[in-house]
């Protein structure tokens, strides 16, 4: 029986690609919580490259390990190649062991206009691993769908649903773009008011996004420790709101992962255009 | 014809800032928020009942109906607090046979008490 407890985490890797720290808790209390439901990998917002090198030190005494995928990759540089073989090797090598927490950093841009957008993405790309642009601006979003700085758009339960339309969500899927769905507002209304009106504003987005196959993610969007779901938990909430639990597999960890991995690719020193690498003698 | 309806029994960990050692509240908790996601129609159908609970490891055992199964684990999902302290339901594992599910509780600590 106990084997069957430890064997879990080789099944149930999950994700939490959005979490906002508040100042009651700290790094350590969603680490806690994250071993604690299984969740392998926790990307955390307005977190920089530089200050996740810090927050890495400071699990060293703790009963879990935290790794970074850009030393994970250093340490794979020579090893592996394709993008299967790294992401396999990080899979089984490292995120399986029973402790091993992944962090990343992470960005989220508010910004009203195209030009705004622009600025900042220029001054943001290289701190930050992942960068996410939430806004209601149809045509922000448009220009967003197509720019391969941005990895994810934020579609918030609590949004008016006319935000996204046909166009936009075929041009995420021409670009390979990924919809971020957010679930915390499912989880924190007070009213069954309120509860309602989000509801029925999620159900008719995920309609959408799965009427015109458009890829998409979730994210349960912390800022305590309590407000983490795993894997499991996310596809349950998904099935309440329209999308079949089989088909939402890969929409809490996979696609998460292998963004992640695709920007830390990027990131690095040895990175001159997608699939060649140069190495010093 | 006969139809039979078949159990499924959930083993789930309450993960709180403070022990819940009153089972009713959980219980109240659970009833409330699956009410309020499927109807008074949905409860009735569910044919939810709290088997155990234990207070030293905070975790229990919940019985449903198997066309049910999916909707406790969403309301288990929704449930973030109870008398105003954060909480997660964390459901552990699923079983149709009773034996198993308590084994599995057995695995995690013991079991001491008798709900309901």
């Amino acid at each position: 029986m106990q084997k069957e407890v430890i064997s879990k985490r080789k099944q149930l890797l999950s994700c939490e690609n959005y979490v906002s720290m508040c100042y009651e808790y700290k790094v350590k209390d969603f680490a806690d919580m994250a071993l604690k439901l299984s969740i392998s990998l926790l990307i955390f917002n307005d977190f920089s490259i530089s200050d996740k090198k810090k927050i890495l030190q400071s699990s060293d005494n703790e009963n879990y390990q935290f790794l970074s995928l850009q030393d994970i990759y250093k340490k794979l540089n020579k090893k592996a190649f394709s993008f299967e073989d790294i992401a396999d090797q990080i899979k089984f090598s490292y995120l399986e062991k029973e402790k091993a927490i992944v962090i990343g950093s992470r960005k989220t841009i508010e910004e009203g206009t195209i030009a705004s957008v622009k600025k900042l993405l220029s001054e943001l790309r290289k701190q930050y691993e992942i960068i996410c642009l939430k806004t209601n601006d149809k045509k922000v979003l448009k220009w967003a769908a197509q720019d391969r700085r941005i990895d994810y758009i934020i579609l918030d339960a609590s949004y008016n649903s006319q935000v996204i339309d046909k166009a936009l969500c075929s041009v995420m899927k021409q670009s390979n773009k990924y919809f971020e769905f957010v679930i915390s507002p499912l989880l924190e209304t007070k009213t069954e008011q309120e509860l309602s009106t989000v509801i029925r504003n999620s159900k008719k987005m995920l309609k959408i996004i799965k009427s015109y196959n458009t890829p998409f993610i979730f994210s349960a969007n912390p800022s305590t420790p309590y407000q983490l779901r795993n894997s499991s938990q996310m596809r349950c909430i998904g099935e309440f709101l329209g999308i079949p639990y089989n088909k939402t597999k890969k929409n809490t960890y996979d696609y998460q992962f292998s963004n992640l991995i695709k920007n830390v690719i990027k990131l690095d020193d040895s990175y001159l255009f997608e699939g060649v690498r140069g190495f010093h003698r | 014809m006969t139809v039979i309806e078949r159990d499924r029994y959930v083993v789930f960990k309450v993960i709180s800032q403070t022990i819940i050692d009153d089972i009713s509240i959980l219980k109240n908790a659970v009833w409330e928020k699956y009410k309020q996601l499927f109807g008074l129609k949905g409860t009735t159908e569910a044919g939810l009942y709290f088997e155990f609970f234990s207070d030293d490891m905070q975790s229990g055992l919940i019985r449903c109906n198997s066309r049910s199964l999916s909707s406790l684990m969403i309301a288990l999902a929704f449930i973030t607090s109870i008398n105003d302290h954060e909480i997660i339901l964390h459901p552990l594992y699923v079983s149709g046979i009773i034996r198993k599910a308590k084994e599995y509780l057995d695995s995690l600590g013991s079991y001491n008490h008798n709900v309901d």
